[in-house]
């Protein structure tokens, strides 16, 4: 076998050992490149920004362990933004989920499971609110557009939400201004699009979404979905925006993490962009069969 | 056949439902007629409760058709050991879940539970998932080879985007972004929307066969 032939059909493991080398270390160890804010991301943030006072949020974590690693800085980093945001305009955050798995991962994104979380000196019940789990996917979200307290009756705890101060002006879709959902697949936005943006078409979409997700989101933009955040990328841009207002986020394990995604991010695909050359050099310089 | 097996039952109740649901879409919202999108609401809470009813079903089933492999273990197969296993962990999970909650099982507070979750079904959760980068670097290695124009294209394509993804594409040359943009913007777009459109149209037609009795495949059986 010629040297050409050997660069075409390099062995998978080697390729898997090249890649465990290449992002293993800058996990540990970030080497800070650069990161360049995209466009993407800065309307994520300014939409974010630009919630009139007041206003009710409706945060979904439709994911589940697997999305975690690429969604959690996601998650951790919106979720401290719409706490400073309660503290600087008052508005007031729907915390609910559609996936039986995202239901745990709420209480441990606030309880600072993964990091230090700033909440502002926000007050449960009258400021936010974790509603949990909501049974029936896409059927869920239609009865909450139609009747919010009837689609789910009792918040994480078990209180009756038409106890909660805050749920007593959320009663349709209609009293919701922004819908952020950070989601790894179905039911996700295709749903909230057909059974909530449909009966409010002035509804507000932020999207966390999955990198490989990206090409189903984009056809939707901005009309519907004002912005979304693309994978790792998206989550460490974002956290780096979200640290200028609460610098402990950076300093947090989350805000360590997201620079080490970063990073590896990087060191991966060029990696990936480095075998896919030799495999076409080997592939074009090999000795021909006749 | 006893008229309870009989399949116009549920075509009936399929239609009149179906029927009924796109009125409400209609007329029902806006206070037109309000009392069809209250009756609206209870239909649909009907769903919720089915599809939670369907959970348990389906952990039974899973358990069922597990106990099975585990009573026809053959010498040599130790496929049963990962049959045992689902077996022994489904049962501790349902046991840790709604017998040993804090707070009447509203809350899934009880440490055991949190912990199986944190350290357990996350960390495996995980772990799968990003096992695709793997598998993702080693396929586009052997696919992106431009053997034909059409290849050639593909590669190109993808490797700007590639590059564009990159956290250190932008540093290298800001150029990436712009391109990568593009290319998700006019052709990926152009892409998506023929099949989003497909899709959309097909479920229209699926909706009309479903409505007039010509699809029973949902009903389950043999034809």
């Amino acid at each position: 076998m010629s040297l050409w032939e050997k660069l075409e059909a390099i062995d998978r493991r080697v390729l898997y050992a090249l890649l465990w080398i290449v992002v293993l270390p800058v996990l540990y160890y970030p080497i800070n490149l650069p990161t360049i804010i995209s466009d993407l991301t800065r309307e994520y943030y300014n939409q974010i920004e630009a919630i009139p006072s007041g206003s009710v949020v409706v945060l979904a974590y439709d994911l589940g362990p697997a999305g975690w690693p690429e969604l959690g800085g996601q998650c951790y980093a919106t979720m401290q933004h719409l706490f400073t945001m309660i503290n600087e305009k008052g508005i007031k955050v729907v915390m609910l989920c559609y996936w039986a798995t995202g239901a745990a991962l709420i209480p441990n994104t606030f309880e600072g499971v993964y990091g230090p979380m700033d909440q502002m000196g926000a007050e449960y019940g009258v400021d936010w609110v974790n509603l949990g789990y909501i049974a029936g996917g896409e059927v869920g979200m239609s009865n909450f557009a139609m009747d919010t307290w009837g689609a789910k009756p009792t918040d994480y705890e078990g209180t009756l939400v038409s106890t909660i101060p805050l749920m007593q002006n959320v009663r349709t879709i209609q009293d919701v201004y922004m819908l952020i959902s950070i989601e790894s697949g179905t039911p996700g936005f295709e749903e909230y699009n057909r059974q909530w943006w449909t009966r409010k078409n002035t509804l507000k979409i932020l999207i966390g979404a999955l990198g490989v997700s990206i090409p189903g989101y984009e056809p939707f933009r901005p009309q519907r979905i004002q912005s979304y955040l693309p994978g790792g990328k998206g989550a460490s841009e974002y956290i780096s925006l979200v640290g200028k207002k609460v610098p402990a986020i950076l300093a947090g394990q989350m805000g360590k993490k997201a620079v080490g995604v970063n990073d590896a991010l990087s060191t991966s695909h060029i990696l990936v962009i480095i075998f896919v050359a030799i495999g076409n050099i080997g592939y074009f310089l090999r000795p021909r069969r006749k | 056949m006893a008229w309870y097996k009989r399949r116009e039952g549920p075509l009936i109740v399929t239609l009149i439902v179906a029927l009924f649901l796109i009125f409400e879409w209609y007329f029902g919202e806006g206070a037109l007629i309000p009392e069809a999108t209250k009756a609206s609401g209870q239909i649909q809470l009907f769903v919720a409760f089915i599809l939670a009813f369907v959970i348990g079903v389906g952990a039974l089933n899973v358990l069922r058709i597990h106990w099975h492999r585990i009573q026809r273990r053959k010498p040599g197969d130790y496929s049963w050991l990962y049959s045992s296993w689902i077996f022994i962990l489904i049962i501790l999970y349902v046991i840790t879940g709604i017998f040993l909650g804090a707070y009447s099982g509203l809350r899934t507070e009880e440490p055991s539970y949190i912990w199986m979750y944190d350290y357990v079904l996350s960390a495996l959760d995980g772990t799968m998932y990003s096992i695709l980068a793997f598998f993702i670097a080693s396929g586009a290695y052997r696919a992106f080879r431009a053997r034909t124009a059409e290849a050639a294209l593909l590669l190109i394509a993808g490797t700007l985007v590639m590059l564009g993804n990159a956290p250190v594409g932008g540093v290298i040359w800001t150029g990436f972004l712009d391109i990568n943009s593009w290319i998700q913007r006019i052709p990926m777009m152009a892409g998506i929307r023929g099949i989003l459109i497909g899709a959309g149209l097909g479920a229209i037609a699926m909706g009309i066969r479903i409505l007039t009795g010509r699809e029973r495949g949902y009903l389950g059986g043999g034809e």
